[in-house]
């Protein structure tokens, strides 16, 4: 099989989840010599995109962006397994940015951020998911500890939204108003929601969300 | 399940206050419930999410081979809804229900599932005296109005609060109104969840429902949810108290979590009304693109929360509201299927006392919001269901609802009462044409006080003049309102 056969099957099994076939051509990949960095930086990264695309169509749905999420992984781990430690050190520095991402305090609805994270990811973040009912200093102290570039913070109730606002209230007294990117979304907000409490940005859906953060890191 | 439960010799003594022992035998249902879940399997959340729930729906979609046909928004085949039903059935068997707190599920058996749904209310009247309204089940193509509740979820300023109330209590076809609506903030303070403030906006809810139906001249009518501006039990708690108006036959709503959770939060709330005596709404929204999936697997989870719920929350009553993950409404084609499959599941399977919430992408005051209030409403009435009439702009813009898109639904359930459903059908696609492409981006709308006379409480010329248009319009359809 050549390499551009073996490169094209590896993307389809990753946009149609099929972790274990997705790791098998990943080995496959490596004993035929390939470069695994540029597998994982164009191949992999090609069929995430795809994946992106056909959730944002409406073709695929949260159970097969995490299907197509845990193919990738898999071969990543085989894939990384062969690069050498100076490519990884490359691998890593080639992350668009690190992010810490959560749902507030008080609110317990985690699927619109849940997507939001692995799109995320999908897209070259570097990305920690704090959970959901995450306290608003520990949004601050996670992003202290990863060395984080952007807060994204995810609310779905009127009620939990001011949580949003508390978050940039802390940073902005403790001094840190300018050392994060802050962004906000979830069903309640709005551009001017973001707008009002001092957000950097607002986006309406997870799909949005990435394309919000890859705007505000490249254009900071 | 485990054993019914027992009190112990001390607690059964004669000695033990009767209101004790009445409590203890009203909710001795529930207390079999909590007990199961203390001998629920451990399980990380994120593996009940993807390494049960995910793939034992996926299956049990495929064994029963429910497949949404984009040709048929309102499906005309009892053996499909059965299937739904049946296969909503062994979710539940297989998966069970999540409490994220006790970081447990629960499986119960198929006998008390059963159990539940047999003793579940066939009858439920809401409000008394002359403005009383009984809520029965409804089967498909019913020639019996759907019962309607009016309400919406939007936030509202505290200044116009009561006024956007009486704009829903004062409606002919309103059965029940809603407090569900929520404050936008109270004695000028932002609500905040778990916060005082949380407590005192629940405090006014509470108030201010009473006192719009009061000013509407309909004092007695029922109301389905009295609180929308809290979700915690303490605030319920604080105002669920007579003095601010609150009746035993008023209801309050205990949400699930998608999909398939719950947490003690929700149950210690069903502890209260338990304790409280007032109706009990279980509310459900499974989300079409999350966990659930597509609309298949999207329907079958609807049907698997009225099931699992029926014994979970005691309900008296349910209210599912689908929904569209990205365009938060379920107005858009594979929803209003969602919509008409899950009310020939219930309706043909049990006799649960079912509503479906209207979620609407656009606002008031646009021809938009009254094409989608129709198509939903439509959607439910011929499928057996009671209507919960509507959630306007994704619940989202402040102060843009009104009775007014809740009187389109209501009217449009009114005027489908007894249609067949493949005529349904063909009258939704034509509906669906005129707002299907802008789904996406739906118009807001105005705001109340921009649509609605604030010294009448009735609508503007200009929104009066909309309404006129979408029902000429819907005339010459066929469709008579």
């Amino acid at each position: 099989m050549s390499f551009e056969e073996l490169n094209e099957r590896l993307k389809r099994f990753v946009i149609s989840g099929q972790e274990d076939a997705a790791e098998k051509t990943a080995s496959e990949i490596l004993n035929a010599g390939l470069d695994p960095l540029e597998v994982i930086e164009e191949s992999l990264s090609s069929a995430m995109k795809t994946v992106g695309r056909k959730f944002e169509e409406g073709e695929y749905f949260l159970p097969d962006l995490m299907s197509a999420a845990v193919a990738m992984q898999a071969a990543t781990r085989v894939l990384t397994a062969g690069i050498k430690e100076e490519s990884k050190e490359k691998l890593k520095a080639k992350k668009i940015a690190r992010l810490v991402v959560g749902t507030v305090s008080g609110d317990i609805h985690d699927i619109g951020k849940n997507i939001l994270a692995l799109l995320l990811e999908a897209n070259g973040f570097d990305t920690y998911d704090l959970g959901k009912d995450v306290d608003s200093m520990k949004f601050i102290e996670k992003a202290a500890e990863v060395q984080a570039d952007v807060i994204a913070l995810s609310a779905l109730m009127t009620t939990t939204k001011p949580a949003q606002k508390e978050v940039i209230e802390f940073l902005d007294e403790m001094g840190l108003g300018d050392k994060y990117i802050v962004m906000v979304g979830g069903a309640p907000t709005s551009r001017e929601w973001a707008e009002e409490i001092g957000a950097d940005g607002w986006a309406e859906t997870a799909e949005q969300g990435v394309k919000l953060a890859q705007t505000l890191v490249r254009d900071r | 399940m485990v054993g019914a439960y027992e009190m112990n010799g001390e607690q059964s003594s004669k000695s033990t206050p009767k209101i004790w022992r009445q409590f203890l035998q009203q909710s001795a249902k529930f207390w079999e419930v909590v007990k199961s879940i203390e001998n629920g399997r451990v399980c990380l959340e994120n593996d009940f999410d993807v390494k049960l729930l995910m793939p034992t729906l996926r299956e049990v979609v495929k064994a029963y081979d429910i497949r949404y046909d984009p040709e048929l928004v309102i499906p005309a085949d009892k053996g499909l809804a059965d299937d739904v039903y049946e296969a909503a059935l062994e979710l539940c068997l297989k998966v069970g229900t999540y409490i994220t707190d006790a970081r447990r599920y629960v499986r119960f058996e198929e006998k008390d599932i059963e159990d539940a749904l047999e003793q579940s209310p066939s009858e439920l009247t809401f409000g008394e005296g002359s403005d009383a309204s009984v809520l029965t089940p409804r089967k498909v193509e019913d020639k019996n109005p759907p019962f309607c509740m009016f309400g919406a979820g939007s936030p509202v300023s505290e200044e116009i609060y009561l006024d956007v109330l009486r704009s829903y209590a004062k409606e002919r076809l309103a059965n029940t109104f809603s407090g569900g609506i929520g404050l936008n903030s109270v004695n000028g303070m932002t609500i905040r969840s778990g916060s005082p403030s949380e407590v005192c906006a629940a405090i006014l809810n509470a108030i201010l429902v009473r006192q719009a139906a009061i000013d509407v001249g309909r004092p007695g009518i029922g109301i389905h949810n009295v609180i929308g501006s809290a979700e915690s039990t303490a605030a319920i708690i604080a105002a669920n108290r007579p003095e601010f108006g609150i009746r035993k036959m008023d209801g309050f709503l205990v949400a699930s979590l998608p999909e398939l959770k719950t947490d003690y939060e929700r149950l210690n709330k069903v502890v209260h009304l338990l304790s409280s005596g007032n109706i009990i709404g279980a509310l459900y929204g499974p989300i079409m693109g999350g966990y659930s999936g597509g609309p298949e697997g999207t329907a079958v989870v609807t049907v698997a929360n009225a099931i699992q719920n029926s014994l979970i929350y005691q309900p008296h009553y349910h209210m599912c509201f689908p929904l569209h993950i990205t365009y938060l409404c379920n107005s858009v084609q594979e929803l209003l299927w969602v919509i008409s499959i899950v009310g020939q599941a219930i309706s043909g399977n049990t006799h649960l006392l079912m509503t479906v919430a209207g979620e609407l992408a656009s606002g008031p005051c646009t021809h938009m919001a009254l094409y989608e209030a129709a198509a939903y409403a439509i959607a439910g009435t011929v499928s057996g269901l009671n209507l919960m009439a509507v959630e306007v702009a994704k619940n989202k813009y402040l102060d843009h609802c009104s009775g007014m898109e809740a009187r389109m639904a209501a009217e449009a359930g009114h005027a489908a009462s007894g249609m067949k459903r493949e005529d349904a059908n063909e009258l939704i696609k034509e509906i669906l044409k005129r707002y299907q492409d802008r789904i996406k981006d739906a118009p807001i709308g105005k705001s109340f006080r921009e649509c609605y006379d604030l010294k009448t409480i009735t609508p503007s010329s200009e929104y009066n003049s909309i309404y006129n248009s979408v029902i000429m319009d819907l005339k010459n359809l066929a469709f008579e309102i």
